[in-house]
């Protein structure tokens, strides 16, 4: 796998709250990544992004595809996330190693699998079916999880590494959900990192997490992925540690919710170029808008 | 082991109505996984409750936040989202209101369904109107089998309140009077685009003819059901649909033209 300099370059979440305001002063992002489905039902948010990305380049980080629903994928919604990928013209598409649809009702949250062969070979169909639905490669992000689902005979990375293999899929490496769930867990997130198959990792993201404390186990702490915090110092280590393994990525600042000025996620998406640069020996370029 | 399907079945049971029975041995993670799992299930009703609690701001202010809360709550735990787009979720909450509260707040249905429109509006995108010349295009006698499409942001909602007038007092455009709501049909026209919205009471033989053309009856059917109205001119409903730069698209029902 060949890198440039811009795999080094860090992209920014857009959420609806900075739309308007990043549809009118063009701020400075090397690229912005959108949840499709904040945008298929709201016209008005959609034609602002349209004009956007005429002068940013667009990553589609789907929320709700569900690759990992026994019932299926649901394909009217993947017909819809296809039309807005084909006027978007996206970078990279993107999902979860997750599952949020069964028997009709949308779960709204990203829930677990266990990682065994009959999994696998559901899996293997669904991502071929979005592959073909979405007309381009799909990246599939390992997940932050707090429980997880008996019967597994895999790790995640292994799992992660079949599913590529079989599929022609990428993966997303989301570093901070290695270290949240490691710490909820009870794994070695630098294992985990150093397992993580990486001829097929093309993005990585870093995002906040917020602590609370166990309610099962008095004293000990949980990390909850809420993507409402700046990244912290593990996280930032983990990302050190995964650049040198995996090379210059495109690398993703999610920030969802108690969303914070968009100069904030400039400075962290800044914060990573600078630290992948050193990791690298590069020196660090910072692109315009426009 | 248990298929994956009966795992997302338990699983789905309990994000939704707190079922738990059957899943604490398929879980594991720290000493109590069904603590862990309670994790998801409080994102899951957290997030939809953010979702209704920000599309019913005015409910919140006539019902105060602790019954529309607590009506959400409820909401949740018997109408999950039936697809991924939350923007599209909630449509039954006027209708759940309505029959919570509707003995206690008789027009909280209408007006819940006066907010629904109005947000759904907000979000809408103008498409650019067509002159009434358009009609020139085609012959007289197969006017009233033309179908009209009409811009997306318009919408309609019939009351047995004027809801209307109590939406101006939530936005500070009116203020409020002491006594109950006076019961009052309210035939209300809702328009909306990019972020702005207006509505207004019509009479009751516009909102027939727009609303029977939005749902895709040619402008002949729409019209016969208007005249139901008394003192509708199709004549002026057919120009003011112009004046009012409503319609977008022209064409003709599939039995007499294309």
């Amino acid at each position: 796998m060949t890198k440039s300099r811009d795999d080094l370059r860090t992209g920014i979440g857009l959420r609806l709250p900075h739309l308007a305001v990043v549809a009118a002063t063009r701020p400075t992002a090397n690229w912005l990544e959108i949840h499709p489905e904040n945008f298929l039902a709201n016209p008005h948010a959609r034609e602002l992004l349209e004009e956007i990305a005429d002068h940013y380049a667009i990553s589609v980080h789907t929320v709700g595809v569900s690759i990992g629903s026994a019932g299926g994928i649901d394909a009217a919604h993947l017909k819809r996330v296809r039309a807005l990928v084909d006027r978007l013209d996206p970078v990279l598409v993107s999902g979860h190693l997750a599952w949020s649809t069964h028997k009709g009702a949308y779960l709204n949250d990203l829930l677990p699998l266990p990682y065994n062969e009959q999994v696998l070979d559901l899996l293997v169909r669904h991502v071929g079916e979005v592959q073909d639905g979405l007309g381009r490669r799909y990246l599939v992000e390992n997940p932050s999880t707090y429980v997880g689902i008996r019967g597994s005979i895999m790790t995640e990375p292994e799992f992660l590494g079949e599913l590529a293999q079989r599929t022609g899929c990428g993966l997303l490496c989301d570093v901070s959900n290695i270290h949240v769930s490691g710490t909820n867990l009870g794994f070695d997130p630098v294992a985990y990192l150093e397992a993580f198959p990486a001829e097929q990792v093309a993005e990585m993201h870093l995002g906040g997490y917020t602590p609370e404390a166990d309610p099962a186990d008095p004293g000990a702490e949980l990390l909850i992925d809420t993507h409402a915090a700046p990244i912290a110092d593990p996280a930032w280590r983990l990302y050190a540690r995964a650049v040198a393994r995996f090379g210059a990525t495109p690398t993703l600042i999610e920030w969802d919710s108690a969303l914070p000025p968009f100069a904030t996620l400039q400075n962290e998406a800044a914060k990573a170029d600078t630290l992948a640069a050193a990791v690298l020996g590069w020196e660090v370029r910072h692109a315009r808008a426009g | 082991m248990p298929a994956l399907v009966e795992i997302q079945a338990g699983i789905r049971d309990y994000m939704i109505a707190g079922d738990a029975s059957g899943l604490a041995d398929r879980l594991f993670g720290g000493r109590d996984p069904l603590a862990r799992v309670a994790i998801h299930r409080r994102h899951y009703r957290a997030s939809l409750a953010q979702t209704l609690l920000g599309k019913f701001p005015a409910c919140a202010w006539l019902l105060g936040s602790e019954t529309l809360n607590a009506a959400v709550m409820a909401f949740v735990e018997v109408e999950p989202p039936l697809a991924p787009c939350l923007a599209e979720y909630g449509d039954g909450f006027p209708g759940f209101l309505g029959a919570r509260l509707g003995q206690r707040v008789p027009f909280i249905e209408p007006f819940a369904q006066l907010e629904l429109a109005i947000g759904r509006a907000s979000v809408a995108v103008t498409r650019p109107p067509l002159p009434i010349d358009a009609l020139a295009a085609y012959a007289p006698e197969s006017l009233p089998d033309l179908e009209f499409a009409l811009q997306p942001g318009l919408a309609f909602v019939a009351a047995d309140y004027p809801v209307h007038d109590l939406m101006d007092v939530f936005l500070g455009r009116t203020e409020g009077h002491d006594g109950p709501l006076p019961r009052r049909a309210a035939f209300i026209e809702i328009r909306g685009a990019r972020g702005s919205f207006s509505f207004r009471a019509v009479d009751p033989g516009t909102m027939a003819f727009r609303s029977a053309l939005q749902r895709g009856s040619a402008l002949g059917s729409a019209a016969e059901e208007a005249l139901a109205c008394p003192g509708f001119d199709p004549g002026s409903a057919l120009a003011a649909l112009f004046a009012e730069e409503l319609v977008i698209a022209i064409g003709q029902s599939p039995e007499t033209g294309t």
